[in-house]
């Protein structure tokens, strides 16, 4: 969805990547394993009060 | 938010593959079936009460084919909504949260409402109650939305086959879910921001309420958006194609565009079902378009400060319109593509700010700290 390496833009039509070949999978691979490490980094964080969707 | 929970990744990392191993015959049956342990697992009685009101609105809208039936069980869901409305109302007046939590109330309400108004209008193919109930059901969406259509949902269910592309994009948007909720929601705007300005407080009191509305704004979105995204991303991984709930509302050019492109499945729910009826009916555009902007408001939550972030908003789109018919065509705007794009800009600020500023109304606790509010950011 979001990066130079999507084969899709955010509407999800088709387009060239601005980093194609083995560089695309590569940097991908990387940019998945740095938001899971996020995720993982900071699971815990205490959830604030998610008022809008009421109870 | 359940989805958050380790229990839920589990329970999804278990059914998926599952789902994709037994044979195609079996899999509404195992969906559905997994639905129901997961809502019973959450909470019984938010089960029970889905559960009847699944039963009884798929037994009406097939017969008693009448007005007064139609209007019956519309009236039935509409007053089921404001009892347990009510009902929260009082509790949180009471001190006592959360005592009557339906999972996913707000949500099923309008499902089955919508439901029953198009099943009884013959817009559905022909369908089995499994096929309503798994759509009642189906837990990745039940929660937070969005509130999808029955026949996108029939359609979907008609071409469920193995595909590669969207189960990798699926767990894709499951990842920038979970990332928009944990770290950039969860994290850095709930607590990182609000400590980083904690020092305006004391030094500028009107630009700690601006912040403070922002970071609302902004937690609300990123925590909505990313909860939506992993119910997209869940709903791909099952082969389920599932309509959007945002895109990029906060660079909207007008606030118009903002109800487009906001909680898109919400306010779509509330064009099709309470706007455009009335408005054919009453041919009073401000009038339908205020009645509309209450009804969202007060969904979320029966309150005064909900009421007033409706009226509000509906103020905002009736200037807007006013502004687009009487003032725009007479203003001597300069023309080109420079001074479109300064245009847009100027626009898309303009918007924000007023949509920033409205979340005051909501993150306020009562009516006098709204007023307490404005009376800090005009004072200055």
């Amino acid at each position: 969805m979001i990066g130079p390496w999507n084969e899709k833009d955010v509407v999800g039509t088709s387009r060239k990547p601005l980093i194609p070949g083995k560089m695309n999978l590569i940097l991908r691979f990387f940019w998945y394993l740095l938001l899971l490490f996020l995720i993982v980094l900071f699971y815990d964080t205490p959830e604030k009060d998610f008022r809008y969707l009421g109870p | 938010m359940p989805q958050i929970n380790i229990l839920f990744i589990g329970f999804c990392a278990v059914v998926v593959p599952v789902y994709w191993l037994i044979p195609d015959g079996w899999r509404r049956a195992f969906l559905s079936l997994t639905s129901t342990a997961f809502l019973l697992y959450m909470d019984p009685i938010s089960f029970a009460l889905l559960f009847t009101l699944t039963g009884a609105v798929f037994f009406f809208s097939r017969n008693y084919k009448s007005d007064r039936i139609d209007l019956a069980v519309i009236m039935l869901l509409f007053s089921t909504i404001c009892v347990i409305r009510f009902t929260q109302l009082i509790q949180r007046l009471q001190g006592e949260i959360h005592l009557l939590a339906l999972v996913g109330f707000g949500f099923y309400a309008l499902k089955l409402t919508h439901y029953f108004i198009e099943q009884r209008s013959g817009s559905f193919r022909k369908h089995r109650f499994i096929d309503f109930y798994s759509y009642m059901l189906f837990f990745p969406t039940i929660m937070v939305g969005p509130i999808h259509k029955f026949d996108e949902f029939l359609q979907s269910n008609r071409r469920i086959r193995w595909n590669d592309q969207t189960f990798a994009d699926g767990l894709e948007r499951i990842l920038y879910g979970y990332a928009k909720v944990v770290v950039i929601a969860n994290w850095l705007i709930a607590i990182k921001i609000p400590t980083f300005a904690a020092g305006l407080h004391s030094q500028y009191p009107a630009s700690s309420v601006i912040v403070d509305s922002a970071v609302y704004g902004f937690h609300l979105y990123f925590a909505f958006a990313g909860l939506s995204d992993i119910a997209i991303g869940l709903s791909r991984l099952l082969g389920y194609q599932m309509c959007e709930n945002f895109d990029y509302p906060f660079l909207s050019r007008n606030i118009g565009e903002f109800w487009q492109s906001w909680h898109m499945s919400l306010s779509s729910w509330c064009r099709q079902y309470i706007f455009i009826p009335f408005f054919a009916k009453s041919r009073n555009l401000p009038v339908a378009l205020l009645l509309t902007m209450i009804c969202i408001g007060l969904w979320h939550e029966f309150s005064i400060r909900y009421l007033l972030w409706g009226i509000y908003h509906a103020s905002g789109i009736l200037l807007w319109r006013w502004y687009q018919k009487h003032l725009r065509p007479v203003l001597p705007l300069p023309n080109g593509r420079i001074w479109q794009g300064i245009g847009n800009g100027f626009s898309v600020a303009f918007t924000f700010s007023f949509v920033i500023l409205g979340f005051t109304i909501p993150r306020s606790s009562s009516f006098k700290e709204i007023i307490n509010n404005f009376q800090i950011m005009i004072s200055g």
